[in-house]
C-alpha cells in the first residue's frame, strides 16, 4: 500500500513546479527566511530590556582575572595535582597576565561604549514618548476646536 | 524478570512535561500488562519547583496504582548552577570544572543513589529519563550494568558535555523516541558497545472522530488546515499564520486555518474570518477536528515525537510538517503519510497538492495510520521495550561468562564516582582547611622556584 505513494517523489514534483515558476510568481509580500521560523527575525528586534540585561552581564563579567581558585568546589582533587597546577600557573604567569590585562581593558572599553549606546537609546525613547504625548495633546485640542 | 525501576527527577500524576508524561504513560501501560515496576524519584514537586525543597514525603506510596518511592534531595548551590546553566543555554563554552558544577548542583539525592547501589539486586533494570539531570547521571553511575536511558536527547549544548560523552558509552542500553534522535546520539557518543532501540511513544489507537459533528458544532464549512497545540513562538505557529496569510493573498480560495490549543496569538485583522482560533476544546472535539480537516499542519521545528501528527493520521488526515524538524520529517517520509516544507513556496505547493489530489491525500493519511498502528500502539511499544530488556538480559549473561572481572572493576570504579560525589560536600570543608596548609607550602616552593628563575635570567 505504501508503495503507491512516495512522498519524496511528490516533493520532487512540487520543487520542480516551483523551479518553473516565473520570478513574478515567486515574489512574496514578505521576506521569507524559510521554515526555520519567524522568531529568528523576532530575536533581532530591538528590546531595551534585553539590551540592559546584556550590558549588565558584560559589566559584571568584563573584569577578567588571571588568578583563579584551582580547587573545584565540591569536587575532590588530589593535592599533588593542585600543586602541579599552581607551579604551571606560576611558570606561565609572565605570558598570561599581560594578555589578560589587555583583554580586561578592552572589555571595560566595550562596556563603556555599550553604556553610551544605551544612554543614546534612552534619550531617543524619552523624546519619542514626549512626541507621542504632544501628538495626543494636539489631537485633543484639534478635536475641541472642531467641536 | 525482576521489577523495573524507572528513575525520574520528579513524579506526579498531574505534573507537566514531555518526559514526565512519557514515563507516566509507559509505566501505566506496563503495569496494566502485569509488569512489576516502581518509580524511583525525589521529593521535589516538579521541574518548575525549587530543586532543594522536599515537597513530598520520602518513602514508598501507591499513586494511581503505581508504586512510587521518593527520596530526599540534597541542598544545592542554585546561583552557582545558574551561572553555568546560563552559559549552556546561550551556547557559551564551559570548561571541565564548570561541567562538574553543572551536574553536582543539579537536582540530586544521595539517598536515592545509595538505595540504587544497595538494592540493585532487587531490580532487573533501572530506566532513567531524561538524561540531563543529576538523578540520571549519579543514579546511572550507581548501577551501570543495569542502567538504561530514555534520554529525550536534543541537539543542544547539554548533550555535548564531556560528562555525558563519557557516561553514555558506559550504560547498558538506550531507548529513543525517534530515529533522528538515535542518529544524533551516534554522532555525539561512541555507542559501539551500547545496545540501542527506537522505542517511540505509545498512544491510544482506538480514538474516533466525526467530521460532521465538528463542522455542525463550530459552523465551519469548506476545506481547512488544522493546527492543534500550544500557540507560542517555540511551536512556530506565527510562521504558519504568516504563510497562511500569504497563501490567502495569492490564492483567493475558500481555505481556512483552524487553530486549537492554549496561548495567545496575534491574527492580522484582515484574515480574522479565515483564521479560526477555537482555543481549548474538548478532547473529542479535537478528534472530530482531525477527522474533518483537509490537512494537519505541524510547523514546529523541534519536536521530539509529536503525538498530534500521530492522532491526525489515526483520524484520517495527511500531515504537513516543517522540513527543518528531522523527527517529524522522518515520520512523514518513513510512513509516506505527509509532505514537508522548508519555505513559503513549498508550503503553498504542498497545500495545493493535497487539496487538488484528494485520493493521494487520503492514501497518505491511510499510510500514516498503518504506520502508527504498527509502531506506536501501546501493545507495540510495551512489547518492544520488554523484548529489548530480554535481549539485554541475554547479552548480560554472555558478557558475565566472558569478562566478569572486567565488568566488576568497571562497576567498582563507578561506585567510587558516586561515593566521591556524595562525600564531596562533607569533604569540601576539610579540603579547604588542608589546602590552605598545602598552599602555604606551595607558595614557599614557588617563591624558591621564582628566585631560581630570576637567577637563571
Amino acid at each position: 500500500m505504501e508503495g503507491v505513494i512516495d512522498v519524496r517523489q511528490i516533493m520532487a514534483e512540487i520543487d520542480s513546479s516551483i523551479d518553473s515558476m516565473s520570478e513574478e510568481e515567486k515574489r512574496l509580500s514578505f521576506n521569507d527566511g524559510g521554515s526555520r521560523g519567524l522568531d529568528d527575525v523576532e530575536s533581532m528586534r530591538f528590546d531595551h530590556a534585553v539590551l540592559g540585561s546584556i550590558i549588565d552581564f558584560c559589566r559584571t563579567h568584563s573584569r577578567v582575572e588571571s588568578f583563579r581558585d584551582l580547587n573545584v568546589p565540591g569536587v575532590k582533587t588530589a593535592k599533588p595535582f593542585i600543586m602541579l597546577k599552581k607551579v604551571i600557573r606560576r611558570l606561565t604567569q609572565f605570558y598570561v597576565e599581560p594578555v589578560v590585562n589587555d583583554q580586561a581593558e578592552f572589555n571595560a572599553n566595550v562596556v563603556m561604549a555599550m553604556d553610551q549606546v544605551d544612554a543614546f537609546i534612552q534619550e531617543n525613547q524619552d523624546l519619542k514618548a514626549r512626541l507621542e504625548r504632544q501628538e495626543r495633546r494636539i489631537a485633543e485640542l484639534e478635536k475641541q476646536l472642531n467641536v | 524478570m525482576k521489577k523495573i525501576g524507572f528513575v525520574i527527577p520528579w513524579y506526579g500524576e498531574d505534573i507537566p512535561g514531555g518526559a514526565e508524561m512519557e514515563l507516566r504513560n509507559l509505566a501505566h501501560q506496563l503495569s496494566k500488562r502485569q509488569v512489576e515496576l516502581e518509580i524511583l524519584t525525589t521529593c521535589v514537586k516538579s521541574f518548575s519547583s525549587d530543586w532543594s525543597t522536599d515537597y513530598h514525603k520520602p518513602g514508598l506510596t501507591q499513586e494511581a496504582g503505581l508504586a512510587v518511592r521518593r527520596f530526599k534531595v540534597r541542598r544545592r548551590d542554585t546561583p552557582r548552577f545558574d551561572a553555568v546553566n546560563y552559559k549552556l543555554m546561550n551556547n557559551i563554552p564551559i570548561n571541565a570544572d564548570e561541567e562538574q558544577i553543572y551536574i553536582r548542583e543539579s537536582v540530586n539525592s544521595p539517598d536515592l543513589y545509595e538505595y540504587i547501589s544497595s538494592h540493585k539486586g532487587d531490580y532487573s533494570y533501572f530506566i532513567f529519563i531524561p538524561y540531563m539531570f543529576g538523578t540520571t547521571y549519579y543514579g546511572a553511575l550507581a548501577c551501570l550494568k543495569k542502567a538504561v536511558f530514555i534520554p529525550c536527547l536534543h541537539d543542544e549544548s547539554y548533550a555535548k558535555l564531556d560528562i555525558f560523552r563519557k557516561l553514555f558509552p558506559r550504560v547498558r542500553g538506550l531507548l529513543f523516541n525517534a530515529k533522528p534522535e538515535e542518529k544524533l546520539a551516534n554522532d555525539l557518543y561512541d555507542l559501539s558497545n551500547v545496545k540501542t532501540r527506537v522505542l517511540g511513544i505509545g498512544m491510544d489507537t482506538g480514538i474516533t472522530g466525526d467530521p460532521g459533528r465538528f463542522r455542525d458544532k463550530y459552523r465551519i464549512s469548506g476545506p481547512f488546515i488544522l493546527y492543534a497545540g500550544r500557540k507560542d513562538a517555540g511551536k512556530n505557529v506565527d510562521l504558519l499564520i504568516r504563510y497562511f496569510a500569504e497563501y490567502k493573498q495569492r490564492r483567493r480560495d475558500g481555505l481556512k486555518l483552524v487553530i486549537i490549543g492554549g496561548g495567545r496569538l496575534d491574527i492580522p485583522a484582515r484574515y480574522s474570518e479565515d483564521v479560526i482560533d477555537l482555543g481549548f476544546v474538548d478532547i473529542q472535539d479535537k478528534y472530530d477536528a482531525y477527522a474533518a480537516c483537509s490537512v494537519f499542519c505541524q510547523p514546529s521545528r523541534a519536536e521530539s515525537f509529536s503525538l498530534v501528527i500521530m492522532e491526525s493520521w489515526l483520524l484520517g488526515s495527511p500531515v504537513l510538517v516543517n522540513d527543518v524538524c528531522e523527527v517529524t520529517r522522518n515520520f512523514a517520509q518513513e510512513s509516506n503519510g505527509g509532505l514537508y516544507f522548508k519555505n513559503y513556496l513549498e508550503f503553498e505547493g504542498c497545500l495545493r497538492y493535497i487539496l487538488n489530489h484528494q485520493e493521494e491525500a487520503r492514501q497518505m493519511a491511510q499510510n500514516g495510520r498503518e504506520y502508527v498502528l504498527k509502531n506506536f500502539s501501546h501493545d507495540a511499544v510495551c512489547g518492544s521495550l520488554m523484548e529489548f530488556l530480554e535481549q539485554l538480559d541475554a547479552q548480560a549473561q554472555l558478557d558475565s561468562q566472558e569478562d566478569a572481572p572486567k565488568a566488576d572493576a568497571e562497576e567498582a570504579e563507578a561506585t567510587e564516582d558516586v561515593e566521591a560525589a556524595e562525600d564531596a560536600e562533607a569533604a569540601e570543608d576539610a579540603e579547604a582547611a588542608d589546602d590552605a596548609e598545602a598552599a602555604e607550602d606551595v607558595e614557599a616552593a614557588e617563591d624558591g622556584a621564582s628566585e631560581e628563575d630570576m637567577e637563571g635570567r
